[in-house]
C-alpha cells in the first residue's frame, strides 16, 4: 500500500506546485468461454501509482508500478518540467475542500467470485434455451483506490461483476445480453444463467435470418444497443473534444441535439453500477451531471481547467487532461417495451450493434453494423429476423427522432463497445438502413 | 528473477508452462490546438504466467518480489489444473534459444526531450500557416523488453523500440466540416521521422480537405473503381487478415470481435480473381509490428492468407494450429505484459502486382479513384464492410478529374476481390492500432498495397 498524502508532500517539498497521487490497487478475476466450454481462467493482480505533477505552469503526469527509489524518479519528473513549454489549458486542481459521500462496498458480491460456476450457468442457461455454442466472458472486479492532492485526500473500494453471453443457435446466427452490477441484490434477476436464457431466446428467435432491406424504417433499440451509441456520444461530450470541435456537442450548449423524449446524465453516484465512482482524478466528488434535459444540451464534461475556461465549475468528470464520463443514465419513459413494439407499424427490433465510426465528427454522421438479433416487426408483430444491414445515419437525427422511450432500464456493459450504462428501450423514427450491394 | 527455478515448479503440475516478464517505458506527448496538454511517462513491467493443465490459466502480477512469483505461480497451477478437461494438444515446435533486437539510429533514449516537444510544435505550425483550426496530435515512444520461457526449453530475450505518430484535423470551409486523420508508425528510433515527410503530409492533407469541403457529393450508380494503398491496405487487414485468424474460424472469439466467414475447411476456396494475392508478414524490417518470435516463441515466418485469389493459409497460434494439426506460423501476440497471448496481424497487405498506376486510371471510362478513406467498418464475421472516400476523385475517358465529396463502397468481401482486374507495381504501408480480444488488446500493425482496380461496382 502506497501513501498518497506522503507521495504529494514528498513531491510539493522537491518543488511542485500542485499534485494529484492516485494509487490503484486491483483483483480481477476473469473465464473467457466459447463453444460451450471455459477456453481460460485469468486473474490480473496490479497496483500502480499515477502522479501528476504542474510546476510553473508546465504539466507531467507518469504511472509507476515499481515504488523502489520513488524519490528519485519524481525528482526526475519534476525536473524534467524544466524542458516543458507552459501548458495555457491548465488552470490548476481543485483547490476546494471536498466532502464524500459515504460508500460502502458490497461484501456479498466481493466473495462472490466462483468465475467457473457462473460460466458454467451462463452456458447452461442459453443450452436451455437452444444455443447450440455459447460464448462470452465474466468478470469480478475488486479495487481499492485512493487519492491525495494539495487540497482532499479519499479513498474508496469498488466491487463489480460484469458478464456478457453470446448464444448462437444451430444455424451460426446469435443473441446477446450483457449486464453489470456492484450490487449482488440484482442478481437474483440478473444472474448469468437468466442473461444465458436471454441471449438464448434471442438467437432461438433469430433462427435463420433474411438478406435485410434498405430504406427508412422505425427502430426499437434494445439497451444494449442503444447502449452502444450513447457510449460513443458521451465521450464526446467532454470538454476536451468539444473544445477541438471535433464533436456533436461542440457550440451545442443549450441547443437542442434531441427529441424531449431524450434526457442523458452522467451518474456516477449510482452505486448499482459499475461505473460507480466516488472522486475524480482532481479529488473532487463526483456528481450527477445532467448533459441533455428533454433534448437540449445543459452541461458538458469537466475538470478544473475546462470549467474555468467555459466560465463554470468543474462537474468531477476529470481526467486533469481530458474529462471522461462514468455511468451513462437514460431518463426511462412512461411505456412498457411491449406497449411500444405493439404501435409498430413496419420497423425494426435491433439487440446489440457495433464497429460505429464517424465519417464527421462534428455533425454526427457515422454508421454502425447491427448484430445478435435484428427483427423484423409488423403490426406490432416480429415477422422474421434479417442479416447484412448497416445504420447509415446522423447521431444528432437519431437523438431528435426519438418518439418513445420505455419504463425499464437495464444496466448494460459490453466488451470495448458499451460503457457501463443505464439504459432504456428506446424507439427512432426513420432510422436509414443500408446495405452492401 | 530465477526462471529455472519457476519453470521446474510449472514442470512438475502442468502439461505446459510459460513465463513472459516484460517491461515497457512509454512516453506520450499530446498536442491540441498548439498547446501540449498532456505528457505521460510510464513504466511498467510484470510477469505473466500461462499454464496448460486440464485447460489454460493466465495469471500476471506487477509485483516482482520471489514470493509474489511464486503465488502467481500457484495459482496458474491451480486454475490450470481445474474445471472441465479441454484436451488442448498444443502444436509441436522448435525449441528457440535466441536475443533478438530492433535497431535505432537515433536512440529514443538519448534524444533530446526538447526535440520532441519540437516535432509537434513545428507540425502545429505547418498547420495554422494552412489555416485549420482543429487540431489535435499525438506522438507516442515505446520500449519493449520482453524475456520469454516455456517449460519445453524454449528461452528468447527481445528488445523493441518504436515510434508512433498520429494527427486528426478538421477544416470547416463555408459552413462544411471535413475531417482527416492519419497514423504512423515504425520499429526503431527516430529516424522513423525522417522517413515521413509530415510537413509535406500534413500540408498535403489540410489543402486536399479544404478541396473536398467544397466539392460536389460522389456520383451513385455502378461504375469503375481505383483505389490507393492506404484503402487496399485496410480492405486487406479487414477482410483477409481478420477472417483468417483462427481463433475466430474456431469460435473462440465469438462473444466480442466475433467470428469468421471461413470455416476450416475452406483452404482453397477462390475468394477472389486471380490477380489477388493477400499477405501477413510480420518479419517486414522496421514495420510497426515486427517480432522475430511470436509470444510462443515460435519463429515469425511470411504467410500467403489469399493466393491467386484462393484461400490460403490461416492465421495460426499453437492451441488453433494444434486442433487443426499443423504447426504454428508464429501469430501470437500480446499488447501489453499483462495480457494473454492471441491470434493477432502485423503487415498485413496485398502483394503489388505489374501495372503503374497510370495504366489503372487510362482504362477507366467513367469511375472514381479513392485514395484515402475515412468512416469505414465490417461485421463480426468479416463480410459486409463498408469504405468511405477521404480524397476521392472523378476518373473520366482515362483521366482523374475534379475531386467529389465522401464516394461510399458497400460491398462484401467476396465482391471486392472478385471485382478486382489490376494491380499496380507500388506498395505502400500505414500504421494502425488493431482491436481484439477480451479485454481490449490494441496491437500496432502495418497494413498496406499497391493502388487497385476493381471493375462495374455500386458506388453512392
Amino acid at each position: 500500500m502506497i501513501d498518497t498524502d506522503l507521495i504529494v508532500k514528498k513531491a510539493l517539498s522537491m518543488g511542485a506546485d500542485e499534485v494529484s497521487a492516485i494509487y490503484v490497487e486491483s483483483d480481477i478475476k476473469q473465464t473467457r468461454f466459447s463453444n460451450s466450454m471455459q477456453d481460460i481462467y485469468l486473474n490480473y493482480l496490479d497496483s500502480a501509482l499515477e502522479i501528476f505533477i504542474s510546476k510553473n505552469k508546465k504539466t507531467i503526469s507518469t504511472s509507476i508500478k515499481d515504488y523502489k527509489n520513488i524519490d528519485e524518479k519524481i525528482k526526475s519528473l519534476i525536473k524534467l518540467t524544466d524542458q516543458l513549454p507552459e501548458n495555457n489549458d491548465f488552470v490548476g486542481l481543485n483547490s476546494k475542500k471536498q466532502t464524500y459521500r459515504d460508500h460502502v462496498p458490497d461484501g456479498t458480491l466481493e466473495n462472490l467470485d466462483d468465475l467457473t460456476y457462473m460460466t458454467k450457468r451462463a452456458i447452461e442457461g442459453a443450452q436451455e434455451k437452444g444455443a447450440k455454442r455459447v460464448a462470452g466472458t465474466i468478470y469480478h472486479v475488486v479495487e481499492n483506490i485512493s487519492i491525495s492532492t494539495n487540497y482532499n485526500t479519499a479513498e474508496d473500494k469498488n466491487v463489480s461483476l460484469f458478464y456478457s453471453v453470446r448464444a448462437l443457435n444451430e444455424n451460426g446466427y446469435s443473441g446477446q445480453a450483457a449486464f453489470h452490477t456492484s450490487d449482488h441484490r440484482l442478481l437474483d434477476d440478473f444472474d448469468p444463467y437468466n442473461l444465458g436464457q436471454e441471449a438464448g431466446d434471442f438467437a432461438s428467435l433469430v433462427g435463420i435470418p433474411k438478406e435485410g432491406v434498405e430504406g427508412k424504417f422505425d427502430v426499437l433499440f434494445h439497451p444494449l444497443c442503444f447502449g452502444s451509441l450513447i457510449t460513443y456520444s458521451v465521450q464526446m461530450a467532454s470538454a476536451y473534444f468539444v473544445d477541438t470541435g471535433m464533436s456533436i456537442f461542440s457550440d451545442k450548449l443549450e441547443k437542442r441535439i434531441g427529441s424531449e423524449n431524450f434526457t442523458l446524465y452522467d451518474d456516477p453516484t449510482l452505486e448499482s453500477g459499475t461505473g460507480y465512482r466516488l472522486f475524480d482524478d482532481e479529488g473532487t466528488s463526483t456528481r450527477k451531471v445532467t448533459l441533455v434535459e428533454n433534448g437540449i444540451v445543459k452541461n458538458i464534461l469537466h475538470n478544473n481547467s475546462t470549467a474555468s475556461k467555459y466560465g463554470t465549475e468543474t462537474t468531477g468528470n476529470a481526467g486533469i487532461i481530458s474529462p471522461q464520463p462514468w455511468q451513462p443514465v437514460m431518463e426511462k419513459g412512461r411505456r412498457s417495451v411491449d406497449d411500444i413494439i405493439s404501435e409498430i407499424k413496419k420497423g425494426l427490433y435491433i439487440v446489440n450493434t457495433w464497429y460505429t465510426r464517424f465519417q464527421d465528427y462534428r455533425n454526427g454522421d457515422f454508421s454502425t453494423i447491427p448484430r445478435d438479433g435484428i427483427f423484423y416487426i409488423e403490426n406490432g408483430e416480429i415477422v422474421e429476423s434479417w442479416k447484412g444491414i448497416r445504420i447509415s445515419d446522423n447521431m444528432i437525427k437519431i437523438f431528435s427522432n426519438i418518439n418513445e422511450v420505455s419504463n425499464e432500464t437495464m444496466q448494460v456493459r459490453w466488451w470495448d463497445e458499451v460503457m457501463p450504462s443505464i439504459v432504456p428501450y428506446v424507439l427512432v423514427k426513420d432510422v436509414n438502413i443500408t446495405r452492401s450491394k | 528473477m530465477d526462471p529455472d527455478k519457476y519453470l521446474k515448479m510449472l514442470e512438475k503440475n502442468v502439461r505446459y508452462g510459460e513465463i513472459r516478464f516484460m517491461k515497457f517505458s512509454v512516453t506520450s506527448f499530446v498536442m491540441k490546438n498548439g498547446i501540449l496538454s498532456g505528457i505521460e511517462k510510464t513504466e511498467e513491467e510484470g510477469v505473466a504466467v500461462r499454464a496448460l493443465g486440464k485447460n489454460f490459466s493466465f495469471i500476471s502480477t506487477s509485483k516482482l518480489d520471489d514470493e509474489n512469483i511464486k503465488k502467481t505461480l500457484e495459482k496458474a497451477v491451480k486454475f490450470a489444473k481445474s474445471g472441465e478437461e479441454r484436451n488442448v494438444d498444443l502444436s509441436d515446435e522448435e525449441i528457440i534459444k535466441d536475443h533478438w533486437q530492433v535497431d535505432e539510429r537515433k536512440k529514443i533514449m538519448e534524444e533530446p526531450f526538447e526535440n520532441k516537444i519540437s516535432i509537434l510544435k513545428d507540425l502545429d505550425g505547418v498547420l495554422l500557416r494552412e489555416n485549420v483550426p482543429m487540431r489535435l496530435q499525438s506522438l507516442r515512444e515505446k520500449i519493449e523488453d520482453i524475456e520469454f520461457y516455456n517449460t519445453e526449453g524454449t528461452e528468447i530475450k527481445g528488445h523493441k523500440p518504436n515510434i508512433f505518430y498520429y494527427y486528426m484535423i478538421g477544416v470547416l470551409e463555408d459552413g462544411n466540416f471535413e475531417q482527416g486523420s492519419q497514423e504512423f508508425g515504425r520499429s526503431g528510433g527516430y529516424e522513423a521521422f525522417d522517413e515521413w515527410n509530415l510537413e509535406n503530409a500534413i500540408s498535403d492533407e489540410s489543402k486536399k480537405l479544404k478541396k473536398i469541403a467544397k466539392s460536389r457529393k460522389s456520383p451513385e450508380g455502378k461504375m469503375d473503381l481505383v483505389v490507393g494503398p492506404e484503402v487496399s491496405g485496410i480492405v486487406a487487414h479487414e477482410s483477409s487478415g481478420h477472417p483468417s485468424e483462427s481463433d475466430r474460424i474456431l469460435g473462440r472469439e465469438a462473444a466480442q470481435a466475433g467470428e469468421s466467414f471461413i470455416k476450416p475447411n475452406m483452404i482453397g476456396e477462390r475468394i477472389g480473381t486471380e490477380v489477388v494475392n493477400v499477405i501477413d508478414d510480420p518479419t517486414v524490417e522496421h514495420s510497426f509490428g515486427y517480432y522475430k518470435y511470436d509470444f510462443e516463441g515460435v519463429k515469425a515466418k511470411k504467410r500467403y492468407l489469399y493466393k491467386n485469389g484462393k484461400i490460403n493459409e490461416f492465421l495460426l497460434n499453437r492451441e488453433f494450429a494444434g486442433i487443426l494439426g499443423t504447426k504454428s506460423n508464429a501469430a501470437a501476440r500480446s499488447s501489453w505484459w499483462d495480457k494473454e497471448p492471441i491470434v493477432r496481424m502485423s503487415t498485413t497487405y496485398i502483394e503489388p502486382g505489374s501495372y503503374t498506376f497510370d495504366e489503372l486510371i487510362e482504362d477507366v471510362k467513367y469511375g472514381i479513384f479513392m485514395n484515402s478513406f475515412t468512416e469505414w467498418n465490417i461485421d463480426d464475421i468479416r463480410f459486409n464492410e463498408k469504405y468511405i472516400g477521404r480524397e476521392a476523385y472523378i476518373i473520366e475517358n482515362g483521366e482523374i478529374k475534379e475531386p467529389v465529396k465522401r464516394p461510399i463502397l458497400e460491398i462484401t468481401t467476396p465482391g471486392f476481390y472478385g471485382s478486382i482486374d489490376a494491380v499496380s507495381k507500388d506498395l505502400k504501408f500505414f500504421a494502425g492500432t488493431c482491436g481484439k480480444g477480451d479485454p481490449m488488446q490494441g496491437v500496432d500493425v502495418w497494413m498496406g498495397g499497391p493502388y487497385i482496380r476493381l471493375r462495374n461496382i455500386f458506388l453512392r
